[in-house]
C-alpha cells in the first residue's frame, strides 16, 4: 500500500489536530502509527479511513485521492475495514449477525454467499463455537477479533486499526496481536495505532511517528526503532520502551 | 419487583391480598358511617352501556397509540434533523403540548380549531386530539432512547459505509427499541387513563357513560366504582408488563 500525505489540515472543536502534516510517498505493507497522546495518530486514520473529511490539503493512497464529498467518501469507507478501541459490535446482534449486516446491504451480497463468507471467515479464526452470541456473551477479546473478522469479510483494500487492544487485558491483548499479525503476514495491508511498541516493530515495516499534529519522523520499522533521528522520538521510544 | 419494595416476588399475591383487604376495610368503614343505600340492580340493567363505552375507550387508546407513535417518531426525528425550521417546529410542538393541561387542549382543539375546519365526528377529534397529546411525551420518549445509544455504535456503522437511513434503519431503531418499550407501556396507561376527559366533548367512552347512568338511576357509587374497575382491568395488565420489560432491558452488561 502506497500512502503520501500533502499539508494535511484538519481541526476539531476550534482546535488544530493537523497542522500541515505532511508525508513523502511511502510503499509498506504494515504502516505503525506511534507517538504521545493527542499527536494525530486516531485522526489521521479517521481521514485515511473516510470517517473525516479533511479542512485542507490531500491524502493519496495508492496515488489515488482520497474525495471530499459524503457521498465518495462512503464508498470509500465500504472499500476500508475499520476497528476502534472498544464496542465495535453492534449490541443487539449476533456475532454471526454482525458479519451479516454490512456484507448483505451495504456490500449488496446475495444472503447465501454471505452465510458461507461469514461461517467460513469465523471458522478460520476458530469463532465459529461463538457465532450466534450476542457481543455481552463475549469476552472483550473475543468481541475485538469478531470486530476484525467483520471488518475483514468485505475484502478491504487495507485494514485501519485504532488501538484495537488498549480496552483489554494482556492475555485478550495478546489474542487480538496474534490475530492481526496472521492478518498482516496473509497479504491485508494494515495501518495500526498502537501503544504496544514491540508489537509494531516486530508486525510493520514503515512507522510513522506523530506529535502535535505532524509527522515528525518516519521511515523502516528497524531502522526508526535502532537509530531515532529527532530527539523527542528518542526520549518517546525511551520512556515507553523502559516500561 | 423491586419497584414494589419486596424481596422475594413469590410473596407478591400475599402483599397484594393485603392491601385489597386493608383498603377495603378502610373504605367500608368510611361508607358505614355514612348509611349508603346500595342499588346495584338499576344499573345492572345498564350493563350493556358500560361495556360499550369500555369498547370505545379501547378503541380510542388504541387508535391514539398508533397515530401518536407516528406523531412520536416523527417529532423525534425531525428534533434531530439538520434542517433548523424542522428542529424548531419539532420543539415548539412538545412544548406547547407539554406545558399546557390536556382539559385545555380538547377544550380549545375540539371547540376552537375542529369545529372551524367542520371535524364534526367526536371520536375522531378525540383520536386526533389524544395523539397530539400523547405524541409530545411519546417524542421524548423516543428521542432519549435515540440519544441513549452509544456514539461508538454510530461510528461503527458509518465506518462500514452505512447510509444515514440505513444506520436508522439496522442500528438505531433496534436498540432505541428496547429502551423505549417500557416508557412507552407507560406512556400507554396514561393514554387509557387520559381518554375519560374526552367526556367532556361527547366522545360516548366509559366515564362519560358512567356518568350518564349515574344521572338515570341517581346510583353514584355503583356507577363510578365499575368505572374504576373498567379502567384497572385495562392499566394494571399493562403496569405488569412494563415492569416485565425493565427487567429484560439492557444487554445483560
Amino acid at each position: 500500500m502506497d500512502l503520501e500525505i500533502r499539508d494535511l489540515q484538519l481541526g476539531l472543536g476550534g482546535k488544530d489536530i493537523l497542522q500541515g502534516m505532511t508525508l513523502p510517498q511511502v510503499s509498506a505493507n504494515v504502516f505503525a502509527l506511534i507517538g504521545p497522546s493527542g499527536g494525530g495518530k486516531s485522526t489521521l486514520l479517521r481521514v485515511i479511513g473516510g470517517l473525516l473529511p479533511p479542512d485542507g490539503g490531500e491524502v493519496l493512497l495508492n496515488r489515488e485521492r482520497l474525495p471530499e464529498d459524503e457521498k465518495s467518501l462512503r464508498q470509500c469507507r465500504r472499500k476500508t475495514g475499520m476497528v476502534f478501541q472498544n464496542w465495535n459490535l453492534f449490541h443487539h446482534l449476533t456475532a454471526f449477525e454482525n458479519l451479516m449486516l454490512p456484507l448483505t446491504q451495504v456490500q449488496g451480497m446475495p444472503v447465501e454467499e454471505a452465510e458461507a463468507k461469514s461461517m467460513a471467515c469465523l471458522e478460520r479464526f476458530q469463532l465459529a463455537d461463538h457465532a450466534h452470541k450476542k457481543p455481552h456473551q463475549l469476552s472483550g477479546g473475543q468481541q475485538q477479533r469478531v470486530a476484525i473478522i467483520r471488518a475483514l469479510v468485505i475484502e478491504p483494500r487495507c485494514l485501519l486499526l485504532d488501538e484495537p487492544t488498549s480496552a483489554l487485558d494482556p492475555e485478550m491483548a495478546a489474542q487480538v496481536l496474534e490475530m492481526i499479525e496472521e492478518v498482516a503476514a496473509q497479504g491485508t495491508p494494515v495501518m495500526l495505532v498502537t501503544h504496544h511498541l514491540a508489537f509494531a516493530r516486530r508486525v510493520s515495516d514503515t512507522t510513522l511517528f506523530l506529535a502535535e499534529g505532524q509527522i515528525t519522523e518516519h521511515g523502516p520499522t528497524s531502522a526508526f526503532f535502532e537509530r531515532p533521528q529527532t530527539e523527542a522520538c528518542r526520549r518517546f521510544l525511551d520512556r515507553v520502551m523502559r516500561m | 419487583m423491586r419497584a414494589l419494595g419486596l424481596k422475594n416476588p413469590r410473596w407478591l399475591p400475599l402483599h397484594v391480598l393485603l392491601g385489597v383487604v386493608f383498603l377495603s376495610g378502610l373504605c367500608t368503614l368510611a361508607l358505614g358511617s355514612v348509611s349508603y343505600q346500595w342499588n346495584f340492580e338499576a344499573v345492572w340493567g345498564y350493563r350493556t352501556k358500560f361495556l360499550a363505552g369500555w369498547a370505545v375507550t379501547i378503541l380510542l387508546a388504541i387508535c391514539s397509540l398508533v397515530l401518536s407513535t407516528c406523531l412520536g417518531l416523527l417529532a423525534a426525528l425531525m428534533r434531530r434533523s439538520v434542517w433548523m425550521p424542522f428542529r424548531a417546529t419539532a420543539i415548539v410542538y412538545t412544548e406547547l403540548i407539554r406545558s399546557t393541561p390536556l382539559l385545555v387542549q380538547i377544550l380549545l382543539l375540539y371547540y376552537g380549531i375542529f369545529q372551524a375546519v367542520g371535524l364534526q365526528n367526536r371520536f375522531v377529534a378525540g383520536v386526533v386530539i389524544l395523539s397530539l397529546f400523547a405524541g409530545a411525551y411519546i417524542s421524548e420518549i423516543i428521542r432519549a432512547g435515540i440519544e441513549g445509544i452509544p456514539q461508538t455504535q454510530l461510528e461503527s456503522a458509518r465506518s462500514l459505509g452505512f447510509t444515514p437511513f440505513q444506520t436508522y434503519r439496522f442500528v438505531i431503531l433496534p436498540q432505541a427499541l428496547r429502551q423505549i418499550l417500557p416508557p412507552m407501556t407507560g406512556q400507554f396507561i396514561s393514554l387509557i387513563k387520559d381518554s375519560s376527559l374526552l367526556s367532556i366533548i361527547g366522545v360516548q367512552e366509559l366515564t362519560l357513560n358512567a356518568r350518564e347512568i349515574n344521572s338515570y338511576t341517581y346510583s353514584t357509587l355503583e356507577s363510578y366504582l365499575p368505572l374504576a374497575l373498567g379502567y384497572l382491568l385495562l392499566t394494571l395488565p399493562l403496569s405488569m408488563l412494563a415492569h416485565q420489560l425493565e427487567k429484560r432491558i439492557g444487554y445483560g452488561s
